[in-house]
């Protein structure tokens, strides 16, 4: 009798204590069990196997076999080398233009909220709608582009027809949605530098030029890295743009890891989920490698 | 004619002396400055204008969108594109889908984040941080990685071309855990100590002081979680193969095999469907966007 009053009360006792937390945990738990550790851990247990997407139940174990595979597997090492150009476009032109743009910002005294609204407005439209407008832009014959180079005289370009300039055509659609986001950033990191730095270089003689590199630069070394960090990130893992506007081609030029994941696993006459899964276990690994180097960066930032 | 050089700041007639020199620096300024304003209308126009352009290309007819040289304004404005594109396409049922699956989707982010971030902010008990860091490591993990995987386990469970399949799988966020979390350890705990002398229950507390406490951290979350639903592309496109389940970047992306020659008229009139209500909403409260999408942007 006293020693199940005890449990009681020491029952009680715990669900005073942990009740609420674990009416809260549990289910939190269990949907990333199902929706998230679950199907992570699968994927790489597939990366493993010859899994059929559709009928796994003949998997077999085949241990390294489909990254080894990969090794060998042309459109794979071309949708390595476009993402390498990808990510290196757009880095740069993201970059320069935010950049640029956030310096010019922050010289207004007023009025940089009503520039901010136009140019932030990319940012937040769907990347179908910005996929749409840009197959619209780069039609060879009917496109705007086309028209304005013909009013300066440059011949007709085919952007993303031709496998020379189908990866640089999309990269620089994504620009144009997404470097209003890095100037906010940028900006926020520009207003944040107290006034004294740029007076003592001012006493000191510096001219703008050197002010910038000297001073503003070094200073926007974190908001830098952030940028850096999400453009390659966000670039490796690239799909709906891409895939709409050119479904990775023409010829493969456009092709992206994320479209070959679908393709192999999802595709017609594909279905390799395991083959598929070790594509998306190596994008895996390279954006661990980012985030890792990132903090180690960002560590050594604050130090 | 007098030269007479005002103060910038305050607009008052500065001391003769300052003229000459002085005069010549404000000058160049003013130059600068002219300089400064029409880059920035050039990049603003080139964000705001495109757009514009394809607005405007929504009232145009099917010719006039292929015409040479190419209008800005319609000429002829007509409707005739929504027309076609609601009664063909069936996008007001795009839009409805899309709603459908928003909605709810961000009301149970908000609502999952801000009990879990509650919880992981404002009590201690074992194993806290081992659970909060695998969880928040499965940000890292791109969304090509259980693409299969959820795929397989969302078809073995019937959800194929339903709605739950495209809001169950993305309703807790581990981001918005973090989010809130952060948000959430800078409560005073003195506030929610008071609630619990007068005996208040947990429950309570999040709701009566937590939540509304956390109101800008929940406005950044729904704005952003809003706008990933509004954009989302790749998981539909793996479950949903019913027409009339389609939402709308889906169906806005197969309108591209509707018709062997690109119809742009639809295109870019399914486009303008699909962010007008994005936009809208943006237009009222742009700061908020602003503020949102940096503070809580992993991803753009």
């Amino acid at each position: 009798m006293a020693a199940t009053n005890l449990r009681e009360r020491r029952w009680a006792r715990f669900l005073n204590r942990y009740g609420f937390i674990l009416a809260v945990l549990v289910p939190i738990l269990l949907w990333f069990s199902i929706f998230s550790f679950g199907p992570i851990l699968y994927a790489l247990y597939a990366s493993l196997t010859n899994t059929h997407s559709l009928d796994p139940s003949r998997a077999r174990f085949v241990g390294l076999d489909n990254y080894i595979s990969l090794l060998d597997d042309r459109r794979f090492l071309a949708s390595m080398r476009n993402v390498v150009q990808f990510v290196l476009t757009k880095g740069v032109l993201n970059i320069l233009l935010s950049l640029g743009l956030a310096l010019l910002l922050e010289r207004l005294r007023r009025g940089r909220n009503l520039y901010l609204f136009f140019i932030f407005m990319p940012v937040v439209i769907s990347q179908v709608a910005v996929a749409m407008l840009f197959l619209w832009l780069y039609d060879p014959r009917l496109g705007l582009i086309n028209y304005l180079l013909s009013l300066v005289e440059i011949p007709p370009q085919s952007f993303i027809r031709s496998t020379a300039q189908a990866i640089y055509s999309v990269a620089i659609a994504d620009v144009w949605k997404t470097y209003g986001y890095a100037a906010v950033i940028f900006l926020a990191g520009l207003l944040d530098i107290p006034q004294d730095y740029y007076e003592a270089a001012r006493v000191d003689g510096a001219t703008r030029l050197q002010t910038l590199w000297r001073v503003t630069l070094p200073l926007l070394k974190n908001p830098l890295v952030l940028v850096l960090v999400l453009i390659v990130i966000d670039g490796v893992q690239h799909f709906t743009m891409v895939q709409v506007m050119t479904g990775g081609g023409p010829a493969d030029s456009t092709l992206m890891p994320s479209i070959l994941v679908y393709n192999y696993g999802l595709g017609a006459n594909n279905y390799r989920m395991g083959y598929a899964c070790a594509i998306s276990f190596l994008m895996f690994a390279v954006i661990l490698v980012v985030t890792v180097l990132q903090l180690r960066l960002f560590r050594s930032l604050y130090d | 004619m007098t030269e007479v050089s005002l103060d910038r700041a305050t607009g008052a007639p500065l001391p003769s002396g300052a003229t000459g020199a002085d005069a010549r620096i404000r000058l160049r300024e003013q130059l600068v400055s002219l300089i400064t304003h029409l880059v920035l209308v050039i990049f603003a126009f080139i964000a705001f204008g495109a757009m514009m352009w394809m607005v405007l290309a929504s009232f145009k007819s099917a010719s006039e969108i292929i015409a040479k040289p190419p209008t800005f304004l319609p000429e002829a404005p007509t409707l005739g594109s929504y027309a076609l594109i609601l009664r063909e396409q069936a996008f007001g049922r795009f839009f409805i889908n899309s709603i459908v699956v928003a909605l709810p989707s961000v009301l149970l982010i908000l609502f999952s984040s801000s009990i879990a971030g509650f919880v992981f902010a404002k009590f201690d008990f074992p194993a806290k941080e081992v659970i909060f860091t695998i969880i928040l490591s499965t940000l890292m993990v791109p969304p090509a990685v259980t693409l299969l995987p959820l795929f397989r386990l969302v078809s073995r469970l019937g959800w194929a071309d339903t709605y739950q399949a495209l809001i169950i799988p993305v309703c807790v966020s581990a981001f918005g855990i973090f989010l809130l979390r952060q948000f959430m350890e800078g409560l005073p705990s003195e506030l929610l100590d008071a609630g619990r002398i007068d005996g208040a229950s947990n429950w309570w507390i999040y709701r009566h002081i937590v939540l509304p406490l956390s109101v800008s951290a929940l406005s950044a979350l729904a704005i952003f979680s809003f706008l990933a639903n509004w954009d989302s592309y790749l998981w539909p496109l793996v479950i949903i193969y019913e027409e009339k389940m389609r939402t709308l970047p889906l169906g806005l992306a197969y309108l591209l095999g509707w018709s062997s020659r690109p119809r742009y008229d639809l295109f870019l009139t399914g486009a303008v469907i699909t962010v007008v209500p994005v936009v809208v909403f943006y237009s009222f409260f742009q700061a908020r966007f602003v503020r949102g999408v940096t503070l809580t942007g992993l991803k753009y």
